[in-house]
Formats: structure tokens, sequence, C-alpha cells
């Protein structure tokens, strides 16, 4: 009886199932930025399969968007922050990311327009895949 | 009642006596042990090394899952720790080595926290340059491709 599988040494090929586990741990937003390591990664990111992954963990882990304009027009700056539980009184939120957008917003099915305070610009919006119900944001004071 | 130990093989030939607690941390070796109970165990493709490591790891989390017991709040802390400073200690090769050997053995916490370690490393990279030096992938992309990709995401909305 012998158990034969990958000879281990240091030219060690990962098979294309760990590589989607190990990508699928990964931010989103940063798998982007690494389909052209090669054309296997390239096919791995870009597939249903590590889409289903992250859909499936949205929705399981609903977050809340806050996005900020702040002095400089077209950049918007994100903030997820996770949604209330027991454990955690006052969650931190952190930021996502900093993209500049053009100036109009398409309201997706999972982005829910909440609030927008003129003066600072600020908007609330809810990722929703759960509930599909708004969700009040508590006062906020300053930032 | 005394404990069973059964013997693995690495591939040098090395053989490594291990209590079968231990070793049924492995899905693989379960199923293996009450196939064929009383034999050896041959692991041809993995290293007297990693071996050694796979069967560190396993030795902790057996000790902590038996010992435990009442106060596991604390201990599972501990373990979480001692599980990200065993990955730590790790050189990149050998880290998929590791990777490989959890995968093969299905031994599903350390596929977990060496996972997590390679998604970290790549985290860490900057850009895709530095990510195909660490794990020794071939770039396959033409300047032409890589240029239409990099076109394709530069909205990322």
């Amino acid at each position: 009886m012998e158990l034969v599988a990958h000879p281990g040494n240091n030219t060690t090929t990962i098979p294309v199932d760990l590589i989607v586990e190990i990508l699928s741990l990964l931010p989103s937003k940063s798998i982007i930025r690494f389909q052209s390591v090669s054309k296997e990664w390239f096919s791995i990111i870009r597939s249903k399969d590590l889409v289903n992954t992250f859909l499936t963990r949205s929705n399981t882990r609903p977050h809340l968007l806050l996005i900020l304009e702040l002095y400089t027009p077209g950049k918007r700056f994100f903030y997820s922050v996770p949604e209330h539980n027991n454990n955690e009184k006052s969650p931190q939120p952190s930021l996502v990311t900093i993209w500049a957008f053009r100036h109009t917003y398409t309201t997706t099915s999972d982005l829910v327009l909440l609030t927008a305070l003129s003066a600072s610009q600020i908007y609330f919006l809810q990722q929703t895949f759960v509930t599909r119900s708004p969700f009040v944001i508590p006062s906020l004071d300053k930032l | 009642m005394s404990k069973k130990m059964i013997v693995l093989k690495s591939s040098e030939g090395v053989s490594f006596v291990v209590e079968e607690a231990v070793a049924r941390q492995s899905k693989i070796i379960s199923f293996l042990v009450e196939e064929f109970p009383d034999r050896e165990l041959p692991l041809t493709n993995m290293t007297s090394e990693i071996l050694r490591k796979t069967i560190e790891y396993c030795k902790k989390h057996v000790v902590e899952d038996d010992g435990g017991g009442d106060s596991s709040s604390s201990s599972s802390g501990d373990l979480k720790e001692w599980d990200v400073k065993f990955v730590a200690e790790i050189d990149q090769p050998r880290l998929m080595d590791l990777l490989m050997a959890a995968n093969y053995l299905d031994i599903p916490s350390l596929l977990d926290v060496t996972c997590q370690k390679v998604a970290d490393t790549i985290a860490a990279c900057n850009d895709e340059k530095e990510i195909r030096a660490t794990f020794n992938i071939e770039n396959d992309f033409t300047e032409e491709e890589v240029e239409a990709i990099r076109m394709e995401n530069q909205y990322p909305i």
C-alpha cells in the first residue's frame, strides 16, 4: 500500500481548489489586482466559484457601508462597519478603500440609500443581502 | 488503557511512532488505521521535516482537545496564538509543503491556518511581480494581455 500524491519539494504546485480556497480568504477588493499574476489566477479570480464564495460570505456577514465625501470632489471614503452584535458594543469602522467616483451613484439592489446630509455630504448605505429592510443608523456627531 | 501507537514513514524512510489519537486528526490516517490496523503507513510524498512538523501540530492539538475540558475558552485562545506562531516560524517553501500535507492528509484545522498564512503572504505583496517571485509562478501573459486587463479595471466600481 502506497500513498502517492504530489511530491513534496520546493517547486510544489498548488492544486486549483486550494488556490480558490486561499484567494477567497483575501478581501475581494484586493484580489482584483492579482488577476495578472498568471492565466491560471486570472481564470480563478474571474470564475463563478470564487464569486459565489464571496457572495456567500457577504450573506452571512452583513456589513454597513458608510461613504463620506470630504473636501476633494470625486474622492469618497468607504467605511465598512460590522453590524451590531451582542458582544461588541461599538464596532470600529474600518476603511475599505478610497475610490474616485464619477458624479453619479448607481444604486444596486444590495445597496440602499438611507440618508443624505447635504452640508458635509454624508451618505449611508446598507447592504441588504439578508433582510432587505432598512436599518436606522444612530446619530453621528463628528467625523 | 494503554495508548495505541501507529507508525508513519516519511519519503526518506524514517519512521515516526505516533499515538493513534494524535494521528487520527488526519481523516485519511483515521481511515487507513481502521482499514489496515497494525501496519506501517508509508507517506511517500512527505519529507521527514514536513511530517515532523505535521505531527508537532497534531500533538499540540490533541493535548489541548483532551486537557482543555472545562476551561476551554482561554485554552482555545492560547491554541490560536500557538497556531499563529507555528506558521510564522516556517519559511515560504516549507509552508507550501505543509499546506499540501494538510490538504493531502485531510487535517482541516491545519489546512485552515496554512491557507490563512498563505493568504496573508499574498496580501502583503505589493504587486503581481512580487507574488510571482514569492510563489515561483511563471508569468504566461504577454505585455498586451496585461495591458488589456489593466485597462479593463481602471474604474473599480
